[in-house]
């Protein structure tokens, strides 16, 4: 049959049930690239009274785009290949799609969605696999990282040369020891974040992808650093911190057996330094109270977490704006200074981390629930409901007799 | 290369861990040692550039002092003179006519070093360590560019002691490039900035990573007809991103590639992954090297995207790299890099610089 002159300037205005060809060039190269069956688009060649279920015919060819058009996902895995056909293709196929587009809505619909669902679920899987080859695979901890376009927050970053320089300072002035409890520090920190993000995976997928709970959290991050909340990115039950080693001599990189670069697939959970390292800070559901740390040179009193909402914590993320290990306290090393960067009230995912809430005298000791009659009407009504709606987040951790274990 | 074996001075051989008996693990390539290398960590190399005759390499490292040595044809090498700083040095760089020499110290100065004369001054000064040092030489002017942790980059007139001009940075430098007109500076935190050099430095545009870790080493390429056109870019994640500025189709000529990571095929175990410590690009061939914290040196083909060869391992990291001005030597600098830490460190441990025939082995494959 003749070719449609109309549907070639994408403007026929009879669709499928067009007399003359549409000829779908464009999407059936599509399909070749993606690997599919490479002749279904040919049940498009049969324009002209068309009572074949459209969904049918053309559900299989454009089944993709949707999912290919954000498919950009895998930016930097591998190459560009996928991605670049992608460009031509949504192009060459644009007006098929739409003609298709009315026929085909009830079954795009679903596929959107799962397509939606699907993005956050591959997300969240590369996260993880990305937080197993992180440990598993010695390369260096102290760095950022990023799943999509911002970073994720809670990851301090240093350079392996500035390390190298607080301790070739730090051995001139005869400080090595607050070096090493400082790095240890670094390095509990970052093994926790990596397990909080891999375990964050399978239990509260949402909350990690969700931007609406993202912006909330940095909106609320507190400032003051003696408020004792901090809603942390993404996090909305906190890890606490892990219990330090009260030895602090004994850190090494090789630490029993999870040492850096170790092939070693008998890896301990928590990771580095573990040698005492109870993997209970995370408090999740099995693990009850977490202890508080036995080094009696950090001041950190991990929260204890038994209601999955709860939106205390501890700030992860060290701020290293201003990185110096000063010897007086070990707990005041990581003091971030007039830090600006803390708290943006920007939308994007939390891209400099928000700072800890330590300070030489941060204990949360006592105030871990509070009492109902403290509450303001506004924060019972927030925790009384199922959800927290965006603006009305509390501040403070609800009263104990209102978690629901 | 007599010299190799006895100026060295090395011990005991047979301790490599990873190394055939035969074979001394700290040269597995059999390249052409420098002698006297520094007594610690070599941060950065510097090959002179064309307008001088022969080839004179400076090494920084964290011994507080800046080296240079002759080297000679028939690869022999002569330490010429040094210079000391207060801090470790962390990057070097010649002026367009090699008569000086800029070092960029931990410090927090910079200074000049007049060949010549052999006397060092202070030319910058900042409020943090400085990171990278380059000099810039545009029709109108010329200055030396230093990033520094202070999250601020400078341009500095050397006879000046303020800066020309001051530029914010959203986080520290931790490395730069510069090929006139262009510059590129990755910050922490993976930020990336190119700047144009024309008239006078100014912020061009700011790119959105493409690499999810920390960025390690940068370095710009040029294309057929000798312009900046993209640059690589690689992390402490076994990554390298090549990055055109304005490529035709972005998603297609832009891509990264893993690279320093051990157990390539073998998916059983997990993979140990290591840092690219430094990226340079051959002047001549356009081709690439690219240097690991696992102590082997890798060169790669970015057109027909193929790598052409990867050396033995080393057993320590390789910390810097370098080419001479016309593509014939290959310098890489065998030392500790930190990327294990404090523990690994042994200040006892030698290091040290190799030279390699580079004119062979870096030729780009032929595209099909």
């Amino acid at each position: 049959m003749t070719v449609c002159n109309f549907f070639l300037q994408g403007r026929c205005r009879y669709g499928e049930r067009c007399w003359n060809e549409h000829p779908q060039s464009g999407g059936g190269g599509y399909n070749n690239n993606r690997g599919q069956q490479s002749s279904s688009y040919r049940g498009g060649g049969y324009g002209n009274k068309v009572w074949v279920n459209p969904s049918q015919r053309s559900g299989r060819d454009y089944v993709a785009p949707p999912s290919f058009a954000r498919g950009g996902n895998d930016w930097g895995r591998g190459g560009g290949g996928g991605g670049g056909g992608g460009e031509r293709d949504i192009k060459a196929s644009g007006f098929s799609f739409t003609a298709h587009n009315r026929f085909t809505a009830l079954d795009t619909q679903q596929t959107f969605d799962h397509s939606g669902q699907d993005e956050n679920d591959k997300l969240l899987e590369t996260i993880k696999k990305d937080m197993e080859s992180w440990e598993s695979s010695g390369q260096w901890p102290l760095s950022c990282y990023s799943a999509q376009k911002a970073s994720i927050s809670g990851f301090s970053e240093l350079s392996p040369d500035e390390l190298r320089l607080e301790y070739y300072k730090c051995r001139e002035s005869g400080s090595l020891q607050t070096y090493a409890a400082s790095v240890q520090q670094l390095f509990s920190q970052w093994s926790n974040r990596v397990q909080e993000l891999k375990i964050l995976n399978s239990d509260s997928r949402a909350q990690l992808v969700s931007p609406m709970i993202l912006g909330v959290s940095s909106l609320y991050a507190c400032t003051d650093r003696n408020e004792q909340m901090l809603i942390r990115f993404c996090i909305i039950f906190p890890a606490g911190f892990g219990a330090v080693s009260s030895d602090i001599n004994s850190f090494s990189f090789k630490a029993s057996s999870s040492g850096f670069g170790s092939a070693d697939t008998q890896r301990s959970p928590s990771g580095f330094g573990a040698t005492s390292l109870a993997p209970t800070g995370f408090g999740f559901s099995d693990s009850g109270p977490s202890t508080a740390p036995s080094a009696s040179s950090f001041s950190f009193a991990a929260p204890v977490l038994t209601d999955k909402e709860k939106p205390t914590g501890i700030g992860g993320a060290v701020n290293v704006s201003e990185f110096s290990f000063s010897l007086p306290s070990v707990g005041n090393v990581f003091v971030s200074k007039g830090d600006s960067s803390f708290a943006q009230p920007s939308g994007t995912i939390g891209a400099k981390g928000p700072a800890p809430t330590v300070g030489g005298a941060v204990s949360m000791t006592g105030k871990l629930y509070t009492p109902q009659s403290e509450l303001t009407a506004e924060e019972l009504k927030e925790f009384a409901g199922k959800r927290f709606t965006l603006g009305e987040i509390p501040l403070r951790p609800p009263p104990a007799d209102m978690l629901v274990v | 290369m007599s010299l190799f074996g006895t100026s060295s001075g090395f011990g005991a051989g047979g301790t490599s861990v990873f190394g055939s008996t035969t074979t001394d693990s700290h040269n597995p390539m059999k390249d052409v040692e420098v002698t006297s290398p520094p007594d610690d960590s070599i941060s950065c190399l510097a090959f002179s550039p064309p307008a001088m005759p022969g080839n004179f390499l400076i090494g920084g490292s964290w011994a507080n002092d800046v080296r240079c040595w002759e080297v000679q044809d028939n690869g022999q090498t002569v330490p010429k003179a040094q210079q000391m700083h207060t801090g470790p040095v962390l990057d070097v760089c010649w002026s367009d006519d090699g008569s000086k020499v800029f070092t960029a110290s931990c410090d927090k100065t910079a200074k000049m070093w007049d060949l010549n004369s052999n006397q060092a001054m202070q030319i910058a000064q900042h409020d943090g360590p400085i990171k990278t040092i380059h000099w810039i030489k545009a029709p109108n002017y010329s200055c030396v560019m230093t990033g520094s942790w202070d999250k601020t980059l400078k341009f500095w007139d050397t006879r000046s002691p303020n800066p020309m001009m001051s530029l914010q940075m959203p986080e520290r430098c931790y490395c730069a490039d510069v090929v006139y007109p262009m510059a590129v500076v990755a910050t922490a935190e993976r930020g990336l900035i190119v700047y144009q050099l024309e008239n006078q430095p100014s912020e061009f545009r700011r790119i959105d990573s493409p690499l999810k870790h920390q960025h390690r080493c940068v370095a710009i390429f040029k294309d057929k007809q000798n312009k900046p056109t993209g640059f690589a870019l690689g992390s402490i994640e076994g990554r390298v991103a090549i990055h055109y500025i304005n490529p035709p189709n972005p998603a297609k000529d832009n891509f990264t590639f893993k690279c320093h990571r051990s157990n390539g095929t073998n998916t059983a175990t997990p993979q140990d992954i290591y840092a690219v410590n430094a990226i340079s690009f051959h002047p001549v061939h356009g081709t690439l090297a690219t240097v690991g914290s696992d102590g082997r040196f890798s060169f790669w083909d970015k057109d027909a995207r193929t790598k052409l060869k990867t050396s033995e391992q080393l057993d320590q990291p390789i910390t810097a790299c370098c080419f001479n001005h016309n593509g014939n030597i290959f310098a890489y600098a065998s030392s500790y890099d930190w990327s294990k830490g404090h523990e690994y460190y042994n200040p006892q441990k030698k290091n040290y610089i190799f030279l390699r025939n580079a004119a062979e082995e870096l030729k780009p494959r032929n595209k099909k």
